[in-house]
């Protein structure tokens, strides 16, 4: 006599077969987060900063990806290490620049304002640097007015609980300088009925423009532009930026009245902390 | 006299960065240069499996490391696919290569969370001889 199968115990098997046809190649695929640099760790494994400068793999994918910028199975993370553990020498950025190059594409960092990085700014025409603060005077590829509308703003959003970590700025950007001025936003704070609390007020002074308001980032679209890019280059302790004498047309969004030094103002930290100084000033690289 | 020596020199100087120096025999001196005692925790591996010529395993600075010689860097950068497939579920692994070896990785156990042996590792030995193509470091 030839038993009857159970229904049941099919349907079982079939399904067992079906999880675990669903779950092997996820177990094969446990490396595919591919890191090039340093960047935080997820929080599930502990935080902190993962200081691996050399390509690697994690079995996590990252906590906040809208930091990283993908070039090909790699994530670089491009942004200010601060709010995530990381306890190195930091330098102080503001705005928009070259992070570094892999396989031939810019990497960029899309923060706007002051912040920090690992690195130093290299020590080429396409950076100016005052009283300890680079700006980026060079020109951004293509890909950056395309992308920057929507990464900017992501990238910016993740930054905002982060204000007090930014460094404090006083000092005008160089004249070559075209990128956005940064306005920190309003503290957090609690508002009774009828009562109005300020938040810090930044102001920046231009020919034409003056703005004074919390909670407000100015900037205006970049005109297209073009550019040609130089050959790359390495520049030991910080970044490979591109740059060379073949450089096109720079990006022209604002013209600066840079008279006088005192008209711009960044991040006010309220006295909070005492920005990059608190590591002695311009620090060497952690190696 | 001084222009024999000056010769030599260069000759040696020569020979330091030549992609053929760059050897396990010449990974593991550098190795045990920074104080890991490679020489005494690598051990001889199947180097069947990284489809290479020698391996060694073992501990480097606490973390799983194999180093492999193949017949060529071509045949290294091959292997490297063999490096990460070794790796396999560790939480933070690396495969590289150098010249005519390659390098894996491994943090299984988590003793190394920040990555701070295996960012002196890699840095070690990304520092020994002429760099290839995808495997400069971002410093």
């Amino acid at each position: 006599m030839v038993p009857m199968s159970n229904p049941c115990r099919s349907s079982l098997w079939f399904f067992l077969a079906l999880l675990l046809a669903v779950l092997a190649p996820a177990r094969s695929e446990a490396h595919e987060s591919h890191f090039l640099g340093p960047h935080p760790v997820a929080a599930k494994y502990g935080g902190g900063f993962c200081l691996i400068e050399a390509p690697h793999m994690h079995v996590y994918p990252p906590d906040h990806p809208n930091l990283y910028q993908r070039v090909g199975d790699q994530l670089v993370f491009t942004a200010d290490p601060t709010p995530f553990g990381y306890e190195g020498d930091k330098h102080a950025f503001y705005g928009n620049h070259p992070v570094t190059m892999v396989d031939g594409e810019t990497v960029i960092c899309y923060i706007d304002g002051p912040h920090y990085h690992s690195f130093a700014a290299p020590d080429v025409p396409d950076y100016e640097t005052k009283k300890g603060v680079a700006f980026y005077v060079g020109a951004f590829p293509p890909a950056y007015v395309k992308l920057r509308p929507t990464r900017a703003r992501v990238v910016n959003a993740e930054y905002r609980p982060y204000v007090t970590l930014r460094p404090t700025i006083e000092v005008a950007p160089p004249e070559r300088w075209h990128g956005e001025v940064w306005v920190a936003p309003p503290a957090v704070g609690f508002v009774a009925p009828g009562v109005v609390v300020g938040g810090p007020s930044v102001g920046f002074r231009g020919p034409d423009i003056e703005v004074s308001s919390p909670g407000v980032t100015v900037f205006a679209p970049p005109p297209p532009g073009i550019y040609i890019g130089g050959p790359s280059v390495e520049v030991n302790g910080g970044m490979y930026v591109e740059h060379g004498g073949h450089r096109g047309e720079r990006f022209e969004r604002r013209e600066h009245d840079d008279d006088d030094d005192d008209g711009y103002r960044g991040h006010h930290d309220n006295g909070k902390h005492n920005g990059w100084f608190k590591h002695g000033g311009r620090g060497h690289g952690r190696d | 006299m001084i222009a024999r020596c000056s010769l030599l020199a260069l000759l040696l100087a020569g020979c330091h960065h030549s992609d053929e120096a760059v050897r396990l025999s010449t990974v593991v001196s550098a190795f045990d240069s920074q104080g890991w005692k490679s020489s005494e925790q690598l051990r001889p591996i199947d180097p069947a499996r990284f489809s290479a010529q020698k391996c060694v395993g073992g501990l480097v600075d606490s973390v799983d490391a194999v180093v492999c010689e193949l017949g060529s860097a071509e045949a290294a950068q091959r292997a490297k696919k063999g490096g990460e497939a070794w790796v396999a579920t560790a939480v933070t692994g690396v495969a590289l290569v150098n010249g005519s070896t390659m390098l894996a990785l491994a943090d299984r156990t988590r003793t190394d969370p920040l990555g701070k042996s295996i960012h002196a590792v890699t840095k070690t030995y990304l520092g020994l001889g002429p760099q290839l193509p995808g495997t400069t470091p971002r410093r």
